[in-house]
């Protein structure tokens, strides 16, 4: 990785040299051709002109292919790395991290982090070399002069290099923020356009977005101002050491050879074409860093050790959960009380209880997304703590409130659940559920689910869920509020199916829900 | 012409004679400096001149870009997001977008394109004609190379569209696999699948590496010929002034002036070419955002409202009652109506502000609004988040209830709409509101959408919704 960044850098400086070498090798070519020279000379600086002139566009494209390709293949390790630190706190390590902006960080701010490798670090080593490369030639010219030229293009080179950095400071990060205050504005006045205009408030809320808009363009202008201000002050370094190069060649006298004033003169144009890269280089960096940041504290957070199980011991079958007085806490110190209760294998069972009641976080338990805090909680006599999470998963199935389904086909949805199952093994448990008899009209297994599943209905959905749970071979299904993404009559008739499979089949069924007509369909009823 | 591209191109005109005089200068003294005279004092004005403009022209076209494309954006973002879309199929997202990033992508058009664009063309020919006062052979080199910088674009950009065409499909779809497999991370963790997705995710993360590899490959490409074109150009230039120098046809100072100027002829365009990328893809939001502006739907004439009853409409999901009930809101009803749509669309801010819209607050019409709407239980002084989230479902439910109930009182309304009321409720709050509907619906005219095929009785008429 970081030989193919080196390559990728060493090929941009010989780049900006060949240019600097193009300018310098045509203004001699120039003083030269006065004196007219033997033709040799002549035709190597004329062949000079155009090596460098080919080389210049030559290196300059393999230098954006080679670090593209570093820069890609650095991003793609990244975002593995970062995803998988999300892992160990998915759900509820995640729940006060947006879905949108973890996104965002997987995609734009991978992307945007590695500008440091690809916009910034470049320009940088360019404007080093030709700064150096410039002032080897004034030594090797003019010696006696050259510390001045030096001191005056040093000092150029640095204020082009503080201002920028200067320019580049705070403003971006405030800028970014104040965008994405600016769109997630937007997008809540887009989503809920209708109710606005309802209600007559759309007035309002077009002036909170003017407020906003208006704090943008404040940062902007200041921004530009500062973007100006840089590249006056870029302007003004270079023509004051073309100044004092002028300076010195008419002071210089018989020091220097005529050809050798051309050089002197024009080697600051050059050179400063490329410092002019500077402040865009050290925005691309400041808006790198950021990105760095937020990455560094995705991927540096620790896991909240409510959330890591220390167990290990393996779970083979579901026999009997017992709880007592357990409770949860979660990361942010909140307590929970889980209710008390006692299921054996076979039966089918309701916790009933009012939302926000903890019977969501009693299921988080039990597939080991979280540990308990007190009071008893076993499973097979055992303390649930002793068994390790990824085992738990394996005998406990949860269909969450809203199921999730990935975009792809039915079949892609339901291979999730058991990866090698035969296409016949996939339209059984679809017939199970009641679905195959839809689906058939359609595509059969290749039924696309569409984004977020859209292109199903909710019952289908949840059918399909139940489907997957089926497939896996769960010994305990939880099924959790089913009436928060369907009707209570449609969810009351796949709950009934959903049953009756479970005594079919034999594995144990925990319905948990608000509605006290469903928790009816279940063999038990506990309230919470 | 708009007075700012004007001033713009006027700035960059400045910038262009500065060139001008700062090459004069240059070249006088290098002339000077090698036949060991002092420089003509004239040289100095010229190089004071240059310098001041060099100095101030970048900070003056920054300031003005910035000052240009706010003002562009403010007037798109009102139309935007003021206009009605309920009638026309753009996604919320798209509007967003194009609200957010779209504008700002306007921002580099009208900004720095489009002043550049012109400043181009207006510039390239003085440049060439002042080549031809000096040098004519310089000025034939130019005309004929100048053309070859935009032809290799059109030559080089359509070979790579179609490329690009077929590999952007490719690439959004795997660009959208991070977003399902971050959404899904819970679901792949119960079914154990989570392992295998990072070597999904570097899979992908390759292919897409060769993918946009290719792209570039092609279109970058264009950059290395203009690159090319520009650098063998001026070569062609000094090349042939060098020779001629030789033969003793042509002065030093004269070439050494057009090897000084002669990059600055071609830097205009080789700088539409730099923001060509920009330039795509605000030429290509301008027009989406034309677009979406002028799909805006007519004014409609306003459909007769019910009589005073509770009228329940019924039928299979998915038939267009939603759509329907808002149909019969148009125009002037508008404003005649009190609506509580599916989603309870909560705003950020209290629970309070999402009732009343921040308005000032009549505390028995409010109190009124909460009794009914059974919405005790919530302290209205709660907040919610940037999603308008915080609440249970059957609280925001209830919160959007009220939220209708409020400007049914309020505002001294006739006519309660409401689309799926109490579809996340316990069946006994559920059954007292419809209670409280009943009564109102003596006086008004009480429309509500449900599957609950339980409160059928109460109404006085049911609409059974088919097709």
């Amino acid at each position: 990785m970081k030989v193919r960044f080196l390559a990728g850098w060493s090929i941009s400086a010989i780049q900006a040299l060949s240019s600097l070498a193009l300018l310098a090798n045509s203004a001699w070519l120039l003083s030269r051709a006065d004196q007219r020279p033997s033709i040799m000379y002549l035709s190597i600086a004329v062949v000079g002109v155009r090596a460098f002139a080919l080389g210049k566009a030559f290196f300059r494209y393999s230098e954006r292919l080679v670090l593209h390709d570093a820069t890609f293949r650095k991003a793609t390790g990244l975002r593995t790395s970062i995803y998988a630190s999300l892992i160990n706190r998915a759900p509820i390590g995640l729940s006060d991290t947006k879905i949108g902006s973890l996104v965002a960080s997987l995609v734009d701010d991978t992307e945007e982090s590695l500008n440091e490798d690809l916009r910034y670090r470049p320009v940088l080593i360019q404007s080093l070399s030709v700064t150096i490369a410039g002032a080897a030639i004034y030594v090797w010219l003019i010696p006696k002069f050259a510390w001045l030229m030096i001191f005056v293009m040093l000092i150029g080179a640095l204020s082009t290099f503080f201002a920028s950095k200067f320019a580049s400071k705070n403003q971006l990060v405030t800028l970014n923020s104040l965008r994405s205050e600016l769109a997630s504005t937007a997008e809540n006045m887009v989503v809920r356009n209708r109710v606005l205009q309802a209600y007559g408030w759309q007035r309002r809320s077009i002036d909170e977005l003017d407020e906003i808009a208006r704090q943008v363009t404040a940062v902007e202008k200041k921004l530009a101002n500062r973007v100006g201000l840089v590249q006056s002050s870029i302007a003004l370094a270079t023509y004051l050491t073309i100044g004092t190069a002028v300076l010195v060649a008419l002071s210089a006298g018989e020091l220097l050879p005529g050809e050798q004033v051309a050089v002197l003169v024009l080697l600051p144009l050059g050179i400063f074409e490329y410092l002019q890269g500077l402040p865009a280089a050290l925005q691309a960096k400041a808006k790198a860093s950021a990105s760095i940041m937020r990455l560094g504290l995705l991927e540096g957070a620790k896991t909240p050790s409510e959330l890591i199980s220390e167990g290990s011991e393996k779970v083979q079958e579901f026999e009997s959960l017992t709880t007592k007085k357990a409770s949860v806490r979660f990361p942010n110190g909140k307590i929970v009380q889980l209710p008390d209760l006692k299921i054996v294998a076979g039966e089918s069972v309701a916790l009933v209880g009012r939302s926000g009641s903890g019977k969501s976080t009693f299921a988080s338990v039990l597939v080991g997304y979280i540990q308990p805090f007190g009071g008893k909680f076993s499973l097979n006599g055992e303390p649930i703590a002793s068994y390790a999470g990824d085992s738990l998963r394996e005998i406990i199935g949860l269909v969450e409130q809203q199921p999730i389904m990935l975009a792809g086909t039915v079949k892609d949805n339901l291979l999730l659940a058991s990866p090698n199952a035969a296409d016949a093994e996939l339209i059984q448990v679809l017939k199970d559920v009641r679905l195959w008899s839809v689906l058939e009209g359609r595509n059969g297994l290749a039924t696309e689910v569409g984004q977020q599943g859209s292109k199903l209905s909710g019952g289908e959905v949840q059918r399909l869920a139940h489907a997957r749970n089926l497939l896996s071979k769960r010994k305990l299904v939880i099924l959790d509020e089913p009436t928060s993404s369907l009707g209570v009559d449609q969810a009351t008739e796949i709950v009934r199916d959903f049953l009756s499979l479970g005594k079919l089949k034999g594995f144990t069924v925990l319905l948990i829900t608000h509605d006290s007509k469903l928790a009816k369909l279940t063999d038990r009823l506990i309230k919470f | 012409m708009r007075w700012w591209l004007v001033l713009l191109v006027g700035l960059g005109l400045f910038g262009s004679f500065a060139s001008v005089a700062l090459a004069l200068a240059i070249s006088g003294w290098i002339d000077a400096a090698d036949h060991r005279t002092e420089g003509e004092p004239i040289f100095l004005l010229w190089f004071a001149v240059g310098l001041t403009i060099k100095v101030l022209q970048p900070y003056l076209q920054e300031m003005l870009s910035a000052k240009v494309s706010s003002l562009v954006k403010q007037d798109f973002r009102r139309e935007l997001i003021g206009a009605d879309f309920s009638e026309i199929d753009t996604s919320a997202a798209e509007i967003t977008v194009l609200a957010t990033r779209g504008l700002d992508a306007l921002d580099a058009y009208f900004g720095k394109f489009l002043p550049q664009f012109v400043y181009t063309l207006v510039v390239t020919p003085i440049m060439v004609v002042l080549f031809f006062f000096v040098d004519p052979l310089s000025a034939f080199i130019l005309i004929f190379t100048i053309p070859l910088i935009p032809l290799f674009m059109v030559f080089i950009g359509q070979t790579t569209k179609r490329e690009q065409d077929r590999q952007l499909d490719a690439l959004t779809k795997l660009g959208s696999h991070f977003a399902e497999v971050v959404r899904g991370i819970s679901t792949l963790k119960l079914f154990g699948r989570i392992e295998h997705q990072l070597e999904v995710l570097n899979e992908i993360g390759d292919q897409l590496r060769k993918r946009t590899m290719k792209v570039l490959r092609i279109s970058f490409l264009s950059g290395f010929a203009l690159e090319l074109a520009a650098s063998l150009s001026v070569a062609l230039i000094a090349v042939t002034i060098g020779f001629r120098l030789i033969d003793g046809l042509i002065s030093f100072s004269t070439a050494m002036f057009l090897l000084i100027l002669a990059p600055d002829a071609y830097l205009p365009i080789r700088m539409i070419g730099a923001n060509y990328h920009a330039s795509a893809e605000g030429i290509s939001s301008a027009a989406k955002v034309l677009d979406v502006l002028e799909r805006k739907s007519e004014p409609v004439k306003a459909p007769p409202l019910p009589v005073p009853g509770l009228e329940i409409w019924q039928g299979p999901s998915g038939i267009g009652k939603s759509r329907a009930l808002e149909r019969l809101m148009q125009g002037e009803n508008l404003s005649l109506v009190a609506w509580m749509p599916q989603p309870p669309s909560l705003f950020p801010g209290s629970v309070l502000e999402n009732i009343t819209g921040g308005e000032s607050v009549k505390p028995a019409d409010l109190a009124w609004a909460v009794e009914n709407a059974e919405l005790q239980d919530v302290t209205l002084d709660q907040t919610l988040d940037d999603y308008g989230r915080g609440l249970s479902g059957g609280q925001a439910q209830r919160v959007s209830l009220a939220r209708a109930l409020y400007r049914f009182k309020s505002k001294g309304l006739n006519y309660l709409f409401l689309d799926e009321p109490t579809s996340s409720l316990d069946r006994e709050v559920a059954k007292k509101i419809w209670t409280r509907l009943c009564k109102i619906s003596n006086k008004n005219s009480v429309v509500v959408i449900t599957h609950q095929l339980e409160y059928s009785h109460l109404a006085n008429r049911v609409v059974s919704l088919e097709s």
